[in-house]
């Protein structure tokens, strides 16, 4: 286990205001449960949080990231003492990208394991089954990363995510790209096996009708996949300036190097989608994701505080060149709920757990912003993200995010 | 752009074709299916992916590990799925393989991660163009090593003391031990030579595609069954014909109608195949249930 360091118990002070407030808060409940009544309650056992990721299908990476996120929040939540005196528990699922799996597991995490909230899949089509199934429960949760449009529907107001929708965010910044770009003709290349991945093709359609440019050629390809070379050499025969890509980050880096082994030149493009898994992309394409441009709605190199300070400690902490989209929105996710037990005392008991979840879903709603690792977010009326309009560019082997006309 | 597709058919079947020789120099030695080879093929992959990618390795080198590590896991998947199953159990030596392939797939997921491997562009500036068909370096370096194996593989067979034995025990393996050939002996080579192709396959593939995954052993094994069913369970030639046809029809599918239909379209064949000619479309041999 690694121990605290200064600089970290700095980075949760900037997060976490809250402990300050949980310090103070000398009410014992005298473990009879029973209302919000907090302070420290260390003999209650921790408040346990569902985490649902995806080890397999296109987003996996992606969910790999978010659970790193939200497991280095409740690392450092814990290392300063927990909330309320009380240890914070993630409790993991893996769906394996399978539906089934979502539909056993939600009821499963609420009722056997009984989770306060849950930090809900980071992929649009596993977040709109396992936000349904939780909104039936009555329990709030939040993606880190679902950002298709309609996702959070069927399961509002209980549902969440931090991410901007895709259309939203991606089709301004890509019409201002294409007219930079000075772009005429463009081939889209769309993953029929998935929804969001479809939803994105659906977006590049209109973005390039809104912005004048001709679709020379649409392929389509599957999830998994192996070879890309037909589709390439398709797109290759009507040389367009650029190649949209409407599919997941491990395909699309492969996607990016077929078309670079093929001699095309052609501008590479992805939506918001894209950056946030971007280590995945620029991992898995190497040399051949250079100069991808992409929608992005998150900066890792966001210089105002406490973002600044967060990333930077995330960085030092983990190891990492750079802080991934899902890593900073599970991690700020965590944090908000962290907030909210810490501000209102909440206990989460068995006896007040329904009285504590409405008052998530309030405070959820009412955060106006919440200033964490990924910025500044506060939740739209659809319960959508609402993040600023940027776009990045793969320069030597990172994302460099710049604001849409700058 | 037809042309061009119908290269990149051929270049793809040829990879199939390699992971098919590999089923049917198992089914000829023993009557059985190895359904760990997808696996084999993916194991190799990755070792050799991780020799190119992070010991940057020259691809000579890293693919004589792969056909190392093929042959290495081949020969304990015949030690442990098929050397002491007794032949009247048909089905146990299918499910322990299966199992044996579970288990590789998990040991490279715990070891290694679920994270799918670069595979490096080995002939980065080679391009050869003619009228209007192209071909990249490393479908070249495909072309040429698999012509190369199933060459090799065929000289092997036929002209080396160890491959008559090898075709001996296939034909008849009561009458060749009764001959004093060490039966035993020449199903694990058997097995050695298939977990080699079954490696130069997986790395070759890997270099086609750019990338190898941890999760494609069973697609693998799903693909050679198809070509097999298509080309005649043991039947080599066959084999190799079926793949050329199933890596066509794929690329035509997914260029010409939709990436939905690409498998859709080669089970559609292979099912027309098991109802009309069970024994495959270029053998007159028993059918395929017949064999296993």
């Amino acid at each position: 286990m690694r121990k605290a360091s200064p600089g970290r118990k700095a980075a949760v002070l900037a997060a976490l205001p809250l402990m300050i407030v949980a310090a103070c808060g000398g009410s014992d409940d005298g473990g009879g449960g029973g209302g919000s009544e907090g302070g420290d309650q260390s003999d209650a056992g921790p408040y346990r949080l569902g985490l649902v990721h995806s080890s397999e299908g296109p987003f996996a990476t992606n969910s790999d990231t978010m659970r790193a996120g939200a497991r280095y929040a409740v690392e450092l939540i814990n290392a300063d003492g927990g909330v309320n005196g009380r240890d914070v528990e993630l409790v993991e699922v893996d769906a394996r990208n399978d539906p089934q799996t979502l539909v056993t597991a939600i009821p499963e995490l609420v009722s056997e394991e009984e989770v306060f909230a849950i930090v809900a899949p980071v992929d649009s089509a596993g977040c709109e089954i396992a936000c349904a199934i939780a909104a039936d429960l009555q329990v709030p949760i939040v993606s880190a990363g679902a950002g298709r449009p309609g996702v959070l529907e069927p399961s509002r107001p209980w549902s969440f995510t931090m991410t901007a929708p895709d259309a939203a965010n991606s089709i301004p910044v890509l019409e201002a790209v294409m007219e930079q770009e000075g772009a005429q003709t463009a081939a889209i290349i769309v993953d029929e096996a998935n929804a969001t991945t479809k939803a994105q093709g659906d977006l590049y359609a209109e973005v390039f009708d809104g912005s004048g440019v001709e679709v020379v050629s649409t392929t389509t390809y599957t999830s998994g996949d192996p070879s890309f070379t037909s589709q390439v050499t398709s797109m290759a025969a009507e040389n367009p300036d650029v190649i949209a890509l409407a599919a997941g980050p491990a395909d699309a880096a492969r996607i990016a190097v077929e078309v670079r082994t093929q001699g095309l030149e052609s501008l590479l493009i992805g939506t918001g989608s894209l950056q946030a898994g971007g280590t995945d992309y620029i991992n898995g394409a190497g040399e051949a994701a250079e100069g991808t441009i992409t929608a992005a709605q998150f900066n890792p190199d966001n210089p105002d505080d406490p973002a600044a300070t967060l990333l930077a400690q995330a960085e030092e902490d983990n190891g990492l060149d750079v802080v991934a989209l899902n890593f900073s929105y599970a991690f700020d996710i965590v944090n908000m709920i962290a907030e909210y037990l810490t501000e209102t005392e909440a206990t989460a008991s068995p006896e007040t757990i329904e009285e504590d979840r409405q008052g998530l879903l309030d405070y959820l709603e009412g955060v106006d912003p919440y200033e964490g690792m990924s910025g500044d977010v506060r939740f739209a009326e659809d319960g959508t993200g609402d993040r600023p309009e940027l776009y990045a560019v793969v320069e030597n082997g990172q994302f460099v995010i710049s604001e849409v006309g700058s | 752009m037809l042309i061009q597709q119908l290269v990149n058919g051929l270049l793809l079947g040829t990879t199939f074709a390699l992971i098919a020789l590999s089923f049917n120099l198992v089914v000829g030695a023993l009557d059985r299916l190895n359904f760990a080879l997808g696996e084999t093929a993916m194991v190799s992959a990755i070792c050799g992916a991780l020799l190119l990618s992070r010991l940057d390795l020259p691809f000579v080198l890293a693919f004589l590990a792969a056909l190392a590590v093929g042959a290495l896991v081949a020969g304990v998947t015949f030690v442990l799925s098929f050397r002491f199953v007794s032949a009247d159990y048909h089905t146990a030596p299918i499910l322990s393989s299966l199992g044996v392939g579970l288990v590789l797939t998990s040991l490279v997921t715990r070891v290694l991660g679920s994270d799918q491997r670069r595979v490096p562009t080995v002939l980065d500036d080679v391009r050869i163009e003619i009228g209007p068909l192209r071909i990249v370096g490393d479908q070249l370096i495909i072309l040429v090593v698999a012509a190369l194996m199933t060459v090799l593989l065929y000289v092997f067979l036929n002209r080396t003391p160890w491959g008559t034995a090898i075709r001996g025990v296939s034909d008849d393996p009561d009458m060749s031990g009764l001959l004093g050939i060490p039966v035993q002996r020449v199903i694990l080579l058997t097995f050695v030579i298939s977990g080699m192709l079954a490696g130069a396959s997986g790395l070759l593939t890997g270099l086609s595609f750019h990338t190898v995954s941890p999760f494609t052993g069973f697609e693998t094994t799903l693909t050679a069954l198809m070509v097999i069913v298509l080309g005649g369970l043991g039947n080599i030639t066959g084999g190799v014909i079926a793949a050329m046809m199933i890596g066509v029809i794929e690329t035509l599918t997914v260029a010409y109608l939709s990436a939905t239909y690409r498998d859709l379209i080669v089970f559609v064949l292979v099912g027309i195949t098991l109802l009309a000619r069970p024994q495959g479309l270029f053998t007159r041999d028993t059918g395929v249930v017949g064999r296993v």
